[in-house]
């Protein structure tokens, strides 16, 4: 918990400290004046920035208990600001607290609302905090601070806790471990003997009050627990007659000291501080303190949120990077490891490889190499079938004069073909086209028997037969004077 | 409004430089561990490799008995490693021969990589075309001229294509040719891959 300033103020004293590593440090206590204002003004230009939380132990404040319905979240803000206005409207200093469920079929919540009724005495301090700059954490009251102590002491059923605080004699009436009442009797420095009438006085009055105003029925059992870390106010509780539904028990330092998880040695004797050193803890439902005059607090606070989640951030980041640098030494070790082992295989491969043949490169590369050629090799042509497949056909038709010859080795797929363009004339040519054509397709056909031809295409004939195509000439030009040129297309199953 | 700026200035730039650091801190060591898993990935494959090769030791003393007369005569023959030009044109000379003394005119394109789609990897097969016009006798000779650049082993000569045209006559000389064949021949040469790599 981060360290703060606690203040106690009651109607003729002050008193404060410093709470800081779950102690309170530094206990001052000194009558409610404007001397006691300037010291703490001096305590606070001390510890600038720290946050202030007041506790209040006064007799203007009102306790009232009721159940409301169980809702939740802005229903319920809105019916407790409407009770809170209701019940305290004069005073912007009050609180609701949520006791718990009621035990009624409709479970409904059950809630203490509580005020300063009156803000005199808190007012000049509030000024003198705010005037300094610094954030006000909260208000609270006395007896709703103590709750945490009774809930350690291990309550059960009606209990009236009793202390001697510097506003006086303070009585506050718990039920089932719950704050119900508070009653504070304001009183100057005490002797001890006064206290041996005064302390039995007072809880008698407390009690009528309690069976009075029917918070407590008479038959059940009320137990008064005396704080007395001092040891002043054991004679007066042991003088307290015994009565079936009412005793008085004494909380001495020991138990004080076990509750409040000190040593014995280091629990103050003063029970203002001790009531201090539990305000840190007191329920955030009991302040008093209105959202506005805790702005500055509670900026400090986000402000302090952002710096833990940038610690958070930077830690995770730090922490995360981490890891991964420690992985990655661990794969950098993987791998040297590897590295290793491949220069071990490597010697090995080499001592094996000294018995080798001389060779002019790597056996994959002689292979690789001797492929590839073989490969090329395989789909290399030349023009020499398709020579030979005309000089073989064309001298049965000695009036074909062969005018050229335009051979291709296949490409991609078709890479094992040839292809032979044959343009050729016949001669002598006497003008008959019928003639002409029949030698042509006998010329053809005789290709296409050969077993290496695998297609043959007429691309030109001496007269054009195709209906799509126009057709010109002349009837006057003497036969003599006509051509009669044709070409064909060979396509060969190529062979090597 | 100025102190309210200086109040939270300093919580917004501590979030803002916490996460700016977390990030760069992570993003510096996820990059380094990406790096060293791709160095890891990189010493896995060799060892592998390695491991590969040491268990086919007898297989590569098989292939290098078996390939390296070939691979030699190949070598030999000018078609593996870079190209030879002067050996080329030697061998065309030489070639020129079966012509009967015809001139032949030449031009060689710049060597480039040959699109062979089955070659292995290994090897990367170049090719440098050339373009060939001849005088023939008869079409015996473009043969002959063929057959004979390929004896030259100044390489490996592979045909694209040959037009074969016939002169205009009167021929008025015995031995005037008779044909003229413009051709266009591959030169190829194979270059181990480990060669041309950058």
């Amino acid at each position: 918990m981060p360290a703060r300033i606690v203040l106690n103020l009651s109607a003729p004293r002050v008193s404060w400290g410093v709470f800081a590593h779950g102690r309170l440090q530094g206990f001052t206590r000194l009558a409610n004046d404007a001397a006691a204002r300037a010291a703490f003004v001096e305590l606070l230009a001390a510890h600038p920035k720290r946050p202030v939380a007041v506790m209040l132990d006064v007799v203007e404040e009102d306790f009232r208990q009721e159940a409301l319905p169980h809702v939740w979240g802005r229903a319920r803000r809105a019916m407790v600001e409407r009770k809170l206005a209701q019940y305290f409207r004069t005073t912007p200093y009050r609180a609701a607290c949520l006791q718990g469920r009621g035990a009624g079929r409709r479970r409904d919540d059950r809630y203490l609302f509580l005020a300063l009724t009156n803000t005199d005495l808190l007012q000049p301090w509030l000024e003198a905090i705010n005037a300094q700059g610094a954030p006000l954490s909260g208000i609270h009251l006395l007896p709703a601070v103590s709750q945490p102590l009774v809930q350690k002491l291990g309550s059960r059923g009606a209990l009236l806790l009793v202390s001697l605080q510097g506003g006086g004699l303070r009585q506050s009436l718990f039920l089932d471990g719950q704050l119900t009442l508070s009653r504070l009797t304001p009183m100057e420095e005490t002797p001890a003997e006064a206290l041996l009438t005064l302390l039995p006085e007072e809880m008698e009055k407390s009690r009528l009050f309690f069976y009075n105003s029917r918070v407590l029925s008479r038959d059940a059992l009320l137990t008064a627990w005396v704080l007395d870390p001092d040891g002043r106010l054991a004679p007066a509780c042991r003088q307290v007659s015994e009565e079936p539904n009412f005793r008085c028990q004494v909380v001495a330092a020991e138990t004080l000291a076990r509750a409040l998880a000190v040593p014995v040695g280091e629990l103050p004797q003063d029970m203002d501080a001790i009531m201090l050193s539990l305000l840190p803890r007191a329920a955030a439902a009991c302040n008093l303190a209105p959202p506005a005059q805790r702005r500055r607090f509670l900026e400090q606070r986000l402000r302090q949120v952002l710096y833990a989640t940038a610690a958070g951030i930077a830690l995770a980041g730090g922490a995360a990077a981490g890891w991964l640098l420690v992985e990655r030494q661990g794969v950098l070790k993987d791998a040297a490891a590897l590295r290793k082992q491949t220069a071990e295989l490597a010697a090995r491969y080499a001592a094996a490889t000294r018995s080798f043949p001389a060779a002019p490169a790597s056996a994959e590369e002689m292979r690789a190499t001797v492929e590839a050629f073989a490969l090329l090799r395989a789909q290399a042509r030349t023009p020499a079938t398709a020579l030979r497949l005309v000089g073989s056909v064309l001298p049965a038709y000695p009036q074909v004069e062969l005018s050229r010859l335009t051979w291709k080795r296949g490409q991609g797929g078709n890479a094992n073909e040839e292809e032979v363009e044959l343009a050729a004339e016949i001669r002598p040519f006497d003008g008959d086209f019928r003639a002409a054509l029949a030698l042509i397709q006998r010329l053809t056909e005789d290709f296409r028997n050969r077993p290496a031809v695998k297609a043959v295409k007429v691309v030109a004939l001496p007269v054009n037969l195709d209906p799509s195509a126009p057709l010109s000439g002349n009837t006057a030009e003497s036969r003599e004077a006509q051509s009669a040129r044709f070409r064909l297309l060979l396509t060969l199953e190529g062979s090597p | 409004m100025t102190n309210t700026l200086r109040a939270w200035a300093a919580p917004l730039t501590a979030l803002i430089a916490a996460a700016a650091f977390a990030t760069a801190a992570v993003f510096h060591a996820q990059e380094g561990l990406i790096k060293a898993q791709q160095s890891r990935e990189e010493a896995r494959a060799k060892h592998a490799e390695a491991q590969r090769r040491l268990n086919q030791v007898d297989e590569e003393r098989r292939l290098i008995e078996h390939y390296a007369p070939a691979y030699r005569a190949l070598l030999g023959a000018g078609i593996i490693g870079a190209e030879r030009r002067v050996d080329w044109i030697d061998a065309l000379r030489a070639a020129g021969q079966s012509l009967r003394g015809f001139a032949i005119d030449y031009r060689l394109a710049a060597q480039q990589p040959a699109l062979l789609p089955a070659a292995p990897r290994e090897v990367q097969v170049r090719e440098s075309v050339m373009t060939l016009r001849l005088k023939l006798l008869h079409e015996g000779d473009l043969l002959a001229f063929l057959q004979a650049l390929e004896e030259a082993r100044a390489g490996l000569f592979v045909p694209r294509s040959c037009d074969i045209k016939r002169l205009a006559e009167p021929f008025t000389v015995r031995f005037e040719p008779k044909l003229e064949a413009d051709c266009e021949l591959a030169w190829i040469t194979l270059v181990p891959a480990k060669e041309t790599a950058p």
